[in-house]
């Protein structure tokens, strides 16, 4: 109950607290509210998946003595870091599912079940990506307070430095050249063109694809350093 | 007999701290063995290493023939183990722990519960399985955990001081369970409880600093003290100074010590303990006491200086 409330809460106040102020400020061809939709869903998703990863790690690994409890049985390094990995990316899932039909509800807009289809192709990844980086990050990070620490510089980068909120042409160009450049800000963008109807690119969906496989391999290669001491 | 765990040459080492050197032992299908040794003297370590919770830097270790560098997961199938540590789910029910553990293992979802279900009933906790382990008492929790080590029907039980925390009836129950156990499987365990290493092990190994101090049967053990005896001798009041200096300075008393009132010490030949008997007659003597060496103080000689 207490998480469907949260996947609730979440989309609804990035719109609530982000969204409508800023539709105030900035202004674009297309109306805002739905511009910053695609944002929504990736910040949403995203921090979930992370959230729920980087919690589910740290409580295995460090809060229940869970880790020697698993170790013990004829499962695998890599097997215990799916598991983690996977949680984090259904649940960010269904985070998605929710912030698409709350956005659609909010915004009085209409996407067709080809549209939500892509969309979901192109946050798939990006919400892979950040289960893997909170399961890698869960590894290490012992502390309460680096943990909300590490969520919050999360939370900043997803929602206001890779063009979900924030337009990117209001930011310097030399940190435009350099984002553009990032897989997760050309998810984003292709977000943005399919509600547009515009076109869309699979290449960022590619790449963080194959980021992930090297994210998972790295975790994995550092588990058999730190789980069996 | 065949050999169901085999360490050769086996060391680790901890930040700077060796806790294992070149331990060699083997414990053979079948027979009990238990590992003795003082707080850090590396029991627990030699367990972790055995399920794969820690590797070794050096040597080999094999359980069943199998390497268990190399073959970790197989390993892991075959053993079950308890640790020193609670670390139940608290998020599950004591029910699913066990069940959860069992399917981990291989077993099929009916087994699992069967065999739950089974282990609990052996171990009188069957009112506490729908209830989350944190609710329950530390004795309960450690029968739970004992269960979980032998819930997918082990071939090697490994278990890290398993009456630690038990009350009496709880330790008969466990016990009884290996009793029954012992003649179709190998168990290792380690205990700070001597006496019951002594009447549950086939063999018995000391550690000391990371290695075997010595390790054989009971009756092997006791026959290297030599006919060591123990001697206690009460006083009404604490004896002087210069009785124990005195008593310094006799041939062949070993380890002599006061306690409180009383003077201990050993010897290997009465005629000994009678001079001491002549000296101590002088003061106001109240009790004397002699029994053979058992597995404690040969625990105590070995870990604290020695006898001579």
């Amino acid at each position: 109950m207490s998480l469907l409330v949260i996947l609730t809460m979440l989309p609804m106040l990035l719109h609530l607290f982000l969204s409508i102020p800023l539709s105030n400020i900035i202004t674009l061809d297309l109306r805002y509210l739905n511009w910053a939709a695609p944002g929504i869903w990736a910040t949403s998703s995203g921090l979930l998946a992370f959230c729920v990863a980087i919690l589910r790690m740290k409580k295995i690994k460090y809060d229940s003595g869970e880790l020697d409890a698993l170790l013990k049985t004829p499962l695998r390094n890599g097997e215990i870091i799916f598991s983690v990995i996977i949680i984090g990316t259904i649940l960010g899932f269904i985070q998605a599912l929710i912030s698409i039909a709350l956005t659609v509800l909010l915004n009085n807009e209409y996407l067709g079940f080809w549209q939500i289809l892509l969309i979901l192709l192109q946050l798939i990844p990006l919400i892979n990506f950040y289960a893997v980086l909170g399961a890698l990050l869960g590894i290490f990070v012992k502390d309460g307070i680096v943990l909300v620490s590490t969520i919050l510089l999360i939370f900043l980068l997803l929602s206001l430095s890779i063009g979900s909120f924030l337009p990117l042409a209001d930011f310097p160009a030399n940190y435009v050249n350099v984002v553009n450049k990032f897989p997760l800000t050309e998810i984003i963008e292709s977000c943005q063109m399919i509600i547009q109807n515009g076109t869309i690119t699979y290449v960022g969906t590619f790449l963080t694809f194959l980021i992930n496989i090297f994210l998972v391999l790295l975790t994995i290669a550092i588990s058999y350093k730190t789980f069996r001491k | 007999m065949e050999a169901s765990i085999t360490l050769k040459a086996v060391g680790k080492t901890f930040k700077n701290n060796i806790l294992l050197a070149d331990l060699s032992f083997g414990v053979e299908k079948g027979s009990t063995f238990v590992l003795l040794g003082e707080n850090g003297a590396g029991k627990s370590v030699v367990l972790k290493l055995l399920v794969g919770l820690i590797e070794k830097d050096a040597g080999k270790a094999y359980i069943q023939g199998k390497d268990i560098s190399t073959r970790g997961e197989e390993i892991r199938s075959l053993t079950g183990y308890m640790p020193q540590s609670l670390d139940l789910d608290n998020e599950l029910t004591v029910l699913e722990n066990l069940e959860i553990f069992g399917r981990l293992h291989g077993l099929s979802a009916t087994d699992a519960n069967k065999n739950s279900l089974e282990w609990a009933e052996r171990l009188d906790f069957g009112i506490n399985l729908n209830q989350a382990p944190d609710t329950l008492s530390n004795g309960n929790k450690r029968l739970v955990q004992f269960a979980r080590a032998l819930v997918h029907d082990p071939e090697v039980i490994i278990l890290d001081e398993p009456t630690t925390g038990l009350d009496p009836h709880s330790r008969t129950k466990v016990w009884d369970v290996l009793d029954k156990l012992h003649q179709h499987k190998t168990i290792i365990f380690t205990t700070q409880n001597f006496a019951e290493a002594e009447r549950y092990a086939d063999r018995i190994a000391i550690l000391h600093h990371g290695n075997i101090k010595m390790d054989g049967t009971l009756e092997r053990l006791i026959e290297t003290t030599h006919g060591l005896t123990r001697y206690r001798i009460s006083f009404s009041e604490r004896p002087p100074a210069e009785f124990m200096d005195k008593l310094k300075t006799f041939p062949r008393i070993l380890r002599p010590q006061v306690k409180g009132l009383e003077l201990e010490f050993y010897s290997r030949e009465r005629k000994h303990f009678f001079k001491v008997l002549e000296l101590a007659l002088k003061y106001d003597l109240e009790d004397i006491d002699t029994s053979l060496c058992r597995l404690h103080d040969l625990f105590v000689g070995l870990t604290d200086g020695g006898f001579e």
